[in-house]
């Protein structure tokens, strides 16, 4: 089977015996990369697993009313994000007793996790990673892993390009340094 | 390994560290699906109580109403008198009684109502316990 597009799976959404193959699409199309996505902000698997699903529950209520302005690549990455950090704000609600910030939750996490099979050196990276404050994390992980361009990042983020490659420019740095004084 | 100035670049091709359980990705749409299926039947029972938490809504609006409109159609007069019945419980004075005695009068007679009863002991009885009790007049005057 091709692929569709995204304007194509958009017109199948609209056909109301089609709707629930169009979003079969989407779930396919998408799955990998918003799970990924995900799970580099909140760590570890059941965590990225729950948000991921929600992230996917939220579309197929919202796609109704989704009226095109941006792109669905977009708009479903949008949705992941927030969805992600909502998430992260609700665990600093409730981890504030056991752990004095949500990174150093997501540090201890990242040492238990059994999905994790990253050498040392990775490791220690992920480390790196979480110490930058939390839309300096986004950045550098959508950029670095996911090899993201600057105008998609700003559409997501709602962020200026200029702004973007100053907090990756920066994050880079505070990495590199992390690594060599660590 | 060497952490030199392109540590980054060099860690880019080690792949990816974090891992995900076996078929994962293959069981997900139906773990969506089911989700979906949980949270749409929530959102229907919330449909089936819809009406009746109308209706109970409206009771309530009605009641709220009646309320308000029979506490404006009262006159003042009758509000300050019934507003009477409810505060002079202990004491049922009425209306011409109290216009016929001048505001001292009144004073007085409420003061009647509201009088602690004083203790009746003897003023020997008192010397006594503080000889009693060796309760000196310095003590007294602290207190």
């Amino acid at each position: 089977m091709s692929e569709y597009s995204d304007i194509e799976i958009l017109e199948l959404f609209k056909q109301d015996k089609k709707k629930e193959f169009a979003f079969g699409l989407i779930l396919k199309k998408y799955k990998k990369q918003i799970y990924w996505h995900v799970r580099k902000i909140v760590i570890s698997h059941d965590d990225a697993d729950d948000v991921a699903q929600n992230t996917f529950v939220k579309i197929w209520k919202s796609l109704p009313d989704f009226r095109g302005e941006s792109k669905l690549f977009t708009w479903i990455y949008r949705i992941a994000t927030n969805e992600a950090l909502t998430f992260l704000n609700q665990k600093k609600k409730k981890i504030f007793v056991s752990f004095t910030s949500v990174e150093e939750y997501l540090k201890n996490t990242i040492e238990s996790d059994v999905y994790f099979s990253g050498s040392e050196i990775q490791l220690k990276l992920q480390k790196a990673i979480l110490e930058l404050p939390e839309k300096q994390r986004i950045v550098f992980n959508m950029k670095y892993f996911d090899e993201m361009q600057y105008d998609q990042m700003s559409e997501i983020l709602d962020t200026s390009v200029g702004a973007l490659k100053a907090s990756y420019h920066h994050a880079v740095k505070k990495v590199e340094d992390f690594l060599k004084n660590n | 390994m060497n952490i030199d100035e392109n540590i980054l670049e060099k860690l880019k091709n080690e792949g990816n560290p974090f891992e995900v359980p076996k078929n994962y990705f293959e069981d997900f749409d139906a773990m969506v699906n089911f989700k979906m299926q949980a949270v749409e039947k929530k959102s229907s029972g919330y449909q089936m109580l819809k009406p009746y938490l109308a209706i109970a809504a409206s009771f309530a609006l009605i009641f709220t109403i009646w309320k308000v409109i029979t506490f404006y159609s009262v006159s003042p007069e009758e509000k300050m008198v019934s507003a009477q019945e409810q505060t002079s419980d202990s004491t049922n004075y009425s209306d011409y009684e109290l216009s016929s005695l001048s505001e001292t009068e009144i004073i007085e007679v409420l003061a009647e109502d509201y009088k602690v009863e004083e203790p009746n002991v003897e003023t020997t009885a008192i010397i006594d316990y503080l000889i009693e009790e060796d309760i000196s007049l310095s003590e007294i005057i602290e207190y």
